[in-house]
């Protein structure tokens, strides 16, 4: 029996996220011999155009909901409208991206519709002739591999881990529009603010010198910032950690609720490799990570990995660097 | 106003310590260096808690915690930052459980008590799910809104005006009627260390021990295997000395063109 799976996109200021396409890529791989009928749901307050451009690119039906709300998430208004519309439809999985706001409605959703959820999900594997659902824990040293129930789930991707779907299609543009009118009694939108402009340094940098919790003392950033002397043109970010410690300021930081950066090369310095990170480097043209721990998750995704102990080996390097690098 | 904390029991990630797969791939295997904490981000919640009743004197903040016998650790190091009284939901020994199982049982201890605001982590750092918080407060059926960077409880009007941290350096300011679950972010304030005070009279302080067994079974629907992650890259180890390292480091480098 062909099983129901909805792939929920959403928008922010007139465009999709492309992580709502790296969760169409899950659906489609989760898709049983791909037979699964998917459906989009696009959440936004002007729908009606952006339903038609997106079911023409991707070659699926849509069906596009209007939230109104002054174009605002409502955590209380989606849980309403998006728990209705599945029962109705008998969906079976709901593919989500893990955005904030994804991860902010889709553990309430799967519980209010009976379904189990799934968080953080990196990729689709077999196991033993099933599809499961792979994704990161402890801090990226383990993959958990779960096995999917047959009611259903919310499958919740981690941004930048599936490849953004981007097929040739010749869909049909099929569309319904739906506004569902819940008001919101328990949740008040105030308004959204913006803290913190994204700042150049990271963006242009063709280097950039990372420094994690290994540093360990605030003194040791002293190092970082004479490593990134070396190179001719580096900038110094930092994992979230550093900054929550006001060690840098919030717009050095690199990952997923930070820069997303893609230097020639990211030498990542006291860094775990958790997702949250991960996600923002990943795409970095070469990687070299230093940390002492051999079993770090930042080596799974680095060209070159060095077992050192930051605090000598950075010197060491400078001044082989020194010694070596032609005058 | 009463205010609850949930906090977690996680393995420190020590290099030296070893957290490994069991050989059936089901469990994991914690080897005897290493050592137990609470959940980092956990401490931003309970110290959320304490400053609200700084503010708020006439609040009592619980700190909660499910897990098995030596988890109440956590409940206590809780109460020795400041909170005033402890649960502990004991379980088993197996920690790796499903949110779902987690905050339902939560839930059923806590849905008579009257708090008015529930605080837990944004994520913890062993299962990383961000899943126990939303999940709870369906279960309650209170509204809630996670990765809070900021608070402020207007007693008079009853609620709770918050700002979430979304992407792009944005915030979604949102007001929610109390009672309500709100999951705390990293970087929302300075967590105290525990006063020495404090700590003599959280040891002697009496928990309440609520068996799991005692509670309505949930149960857990996820099938999981476990495994070690592959390379997305080459992941080139270096060997040799510091020096011999640093050398085929510069050396690598330039073959990349990054240093002349
Ligand atoms: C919703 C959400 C959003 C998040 N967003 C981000 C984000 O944008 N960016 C981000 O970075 N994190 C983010 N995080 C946090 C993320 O989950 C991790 O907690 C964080 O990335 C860990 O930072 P770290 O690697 O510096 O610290 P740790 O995980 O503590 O790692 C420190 C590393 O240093 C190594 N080390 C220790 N001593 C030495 C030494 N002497 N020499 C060399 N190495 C040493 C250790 O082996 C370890 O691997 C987010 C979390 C959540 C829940
Ligand atoms: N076993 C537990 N006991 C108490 N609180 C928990 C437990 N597991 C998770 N939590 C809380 O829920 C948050 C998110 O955890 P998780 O959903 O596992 O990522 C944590 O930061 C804790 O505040």
């Amino acid at each position: 029996m062909k099983k129901k799976t909805a792939v929920i996109f959403e928008s922010f200021q007139e465009n999709l996220r492309i992580a709502s396409w790296e969760a169409l890529t899950c659906a489609i791989e989760f898709s049983e011999d791909g037979v699964d009928e998917i459906t989009l749901v696009l959440m936004d307050d002007k729908p009606k155009t952006k339903a038609g451009e997106l079911s023409r690119q991707s070659g699926y039906p849509v069906i596009a909901i209007d939230i109104g709300n002054g174009g605002l998430y409502n955590s209380e208004r989606t849980l309403s409208m998006l728990s209705d519309l599945f029962r109705n439809q008998e969906t079976t999985h709901i593919c989500l991206a893990g955005t904030t706001q994804g991860l902010d409605y889709a553990p309430g959703l799967a519980t209010r519709l009976s379904k189990q959820c799934m968080t953080a999900v990196e990729s689709v594997v077999t196991e033993e002739q099933n599809l499961c659902l792979a994704r990161a824990i402890y801090g990226g040293k383990i993959m958990e591999k779960v096995r999917v129930d047959a009611s259903g789930a919310v499958i919740v991707t981690q941004p930048g881990t599936f490849k953004p779907f981007s097929e040739e299609t010749s869909g049909a543009e099929v569309v319904e529009c739906l506004t569902i009118d819940t008001p919101a009694e328990s949740i008040h939108n105030v308004k959204v603010k913006q803290v913190q402009k994204e700042s150049s340094a990271l963006a242009e940098a063709p280097v950039i010198i990372s420094a994690g919790r290994g540093i360990k003392e605030e003194e040791n950033l002293e190092l970082v910032q004479r490593l990134a002397a070396v190179f001719t043109k580096s900038a110094v970010g930092g994992s979230r950690p550093i900054c929550d410690l006001e060690w840098m300021e919030y717009k050095q930081q690199v990952g997923i609720t930070g820069a997303t950066v893609t230097p020639d090369l990211y030498l990542a310095c006291g860094i775990s490799g958790a997702a949250q990170h991960i996600s923002g480097m990943r795409n970095s043209g070469f990687i070299v990570s230093i940390n002492i721990d051999p079993k770090a998750a930042i080596f799974n995704y680095s060209d070159v990995c060095i077992v050192e102990d930051l605090t000598t080996f950075i010197p060491t390097f400078i001044e082989t660097v020194e010694k070596l690098k032609p005058a | 106003m009463k205010i609850l904390v949930c906090v977690k029991q996680v393995p420190e990630f020590d290099p030296e310590a070893e957290i490994a797969i069991s050989e059936n791939g089901q469990d994991i295997i914690y080897d005897h260096l290493t050592a137990f904490r609470i959940n980092r981000v956990d401490e931003y919640a309970v110290e959320e808690a304490l400053l609200i009743k700084k503010q708020h004197p006439d609040a009592t903040i619980d700190a909660l915690t499910v897990g098995p016998d030596d988890s109440a650790t956590v409940v206590r190091r809780a109460m020795g930052m400041g909170a005033n009284h402890g649960i502990h939901i004991r379980t088993s020994d197996s920690r790796n459980r499903p949110a779902h199982q987690v905050a339902q049982w939560i839930a059923q201890v806590v849905q008579d008590s009257g708090y008015d605001l529930i605080l837990t982590g944004v994520m913890s750092e062993d299962q990383m799910q961000g899943q126990v918080g939303p999940i709870l407060a369906e279960t309650l059926k209170q509204p809630c809104a996670t990765s809070v960077i900021r608070q402020e409880i207007m007693p008079e009007t009853g609620v709770v005006a918050v700002e979430r941290e979304i992407e792009g350096g944005f915030r979604d300011i949102l007001e929610l009627k109390l009672p309500a679950v709100l999951t705390v972010q990293s970087g929302m304030n300075t967590p105290r260390y525990p006063s020495l005070s404090n700590v003599m009279r959280a040891k002697r302080a009496k928990l309440d021990i609520i068996e799991v067994d005692s509670l309505t079974q949930v149960t857990a629907i996820a099938q999981a295997s476990l495994d070690y992650p592959e390379k997305t890259r080459a992941a080139k180890v270096l060997a040799g000395t510091a020096e011999e390292k640093a050398k085929q480091l510069f050396h690598i480098l330039q073959e990349k063109a990054i240093f002349p």
